[in-house]
């Protein structure tokens, strides 16, 4: 059953990536687009959010909204990938630097594992990185709702043997999210800052 | 013996044994925030010798607990996977990476600033004696912010 569901999953992410592509082959036959990103056609329009922030307070479509934002999907009990993510946007942000108007994008870290991720544990983790960055978390439905909105895949893998229990399988792409709080374009691995600030200047620059 | 000959080698050097000893290179522990739990490290391991040899195991005085871990890319979803141990084939280099092979450094005993030194003891099987003793090898890591790529300079 739990095998049937991910494949089922894997089988949806499959076909996103497949639009997604199909999405990029049109794009790249104009000429100023992005030299990795993935940049949607069409801005995707999410669903009603309904997420709690590491301050404890609601995080709906509205916090995304009025600056670009860069969203991570991962969590706390992960040393590698996730923490690399979160200092790599950090270094995007240096060299993006603040907009004309003085905005800086912001940055999301949205747990893929609620359970152990409290809001509470997000703010001694996610700011860490970056003093603005924000650390969001939620019950599962409202969590499920908005990964399989995007594409987002995660599984949960048990480690018999080592010291965590269970670690989170997870899409690690990068999602950016247009100032109307749209998806915009999607950062696959390896994440590279001078590439993804590059990609999102050429991004920016073509929309606003 | 060759735990004594390892360490012997560190302090005043002594004869050279059969088997040349693995080479740690580049170790770092990656900064983290202070009641994360865990965080990773990574190395580089190069095996001189024309023998294989096997990485079992790392331990450190700064954390509760090491693991060799994986994580390994697949449709852009990362997995990570606990390794028993890591063979470095004669005349190779082992990366361990961001995005890749790391060390999985459980419950560090005391907070860890950048710059800290944490020191690593590994744990190999040089296949020299029988019944085998592990060689040990000292190693410093250094604590610094790292990101996914271009953390790791030569």
């Amino acid at each position: 059953m739990a095998i049937a569901r991910r494949t089922l999953l894997f089988a949806v992410v499959a076909v996103l990536a497949a639009a997604l592509g199909a999405f990029a082959a049109r794009w790249s036959e104009s000429t100023a687009g992005p030299e990795k990103a993935l940049l949607l056609d069409q801005p995707r329009i999410l669903p009603a959010i309904r997420l709690v922030d590491h301050h404890g307070r609601p995080f709906d479509n509205a916090r995304l909204t009025g600056a670009w934002s860069f969203v991570f999907f991962g969590f706390t009990n992960c040393p590698d990938v996730c923490p690399a993510a979160l200092f790599t946007l950090d270094q995007v942000l240096e060299r993006i630097g603040p907009a004309g108007d003085g905005s800086t994008p912001r940055v999301v870290m949205i747990s893929v594992d609620p359970a152990r991720d409290t809001p509470q544990k997000l703010s001694t983790y996610v700011p860490y990185f970056d003093p603005d960055f924000l650390g969001v978390t939620g019950d599962m439905p409202e969590i499920k709702r908005l990964t399989d909105a995007i594409g987002v895949a995660f599984a949960y893998t048990p480690t018999p043997g080592s010291g965590d229990g269970y670690t989170v399988d997870h899409t690690a792409s990068i999602f950016l999210f247009d100032p109307d709080g749209r998806l915009s374009a999607i950062f696959s691995t390896p994440h590279d800052a001078g590439t993804i600030a590059s990609d999102f200047r050429r991004i920016a620059g073509g929309r606003s | 013996m060759r735990i004594l000959c390892a360490l012997a080698l560190i302090l005043v050097g002594c004869a050279p044994p059969e088997q040349p000893l693995p080479v740690a290179r580049d170790a770092w522990v990656r900064a983290a925030p202070p009641d994360a739990g865990m965080t990773a490290g990574y190395l580089t391991i190069s095996n001189p010798g024309d023998r294989p040899m096997t990485l079992t195991g790392v331990r450190s005085d700064a954390f509760e607990r090491i693991e060799l871990h994986a994580t390994i890319m697949e449709d852009g979803i990362a997995r990570m996977r606990m390794e028993e141990a890591v063979e470095i084939p004669p005349g190779e280099t082992v990366a361990f990476e961001p995005g890749g092979r790391h060390l999985m450094m459980f419950g560090a005993k005391t907070p860890l600033g950048e710059d800290d030194a944490v020191g690593l003891t590994l744990t190999f099987l040089t296949g020299d004696a029988r019944p085998e003793a592990p060689l040990e090898l000292g190693v410093e890591a250094t604590v610094r912010r790292g990101g996914g790529s271009h953390a790791h300079h030569h």
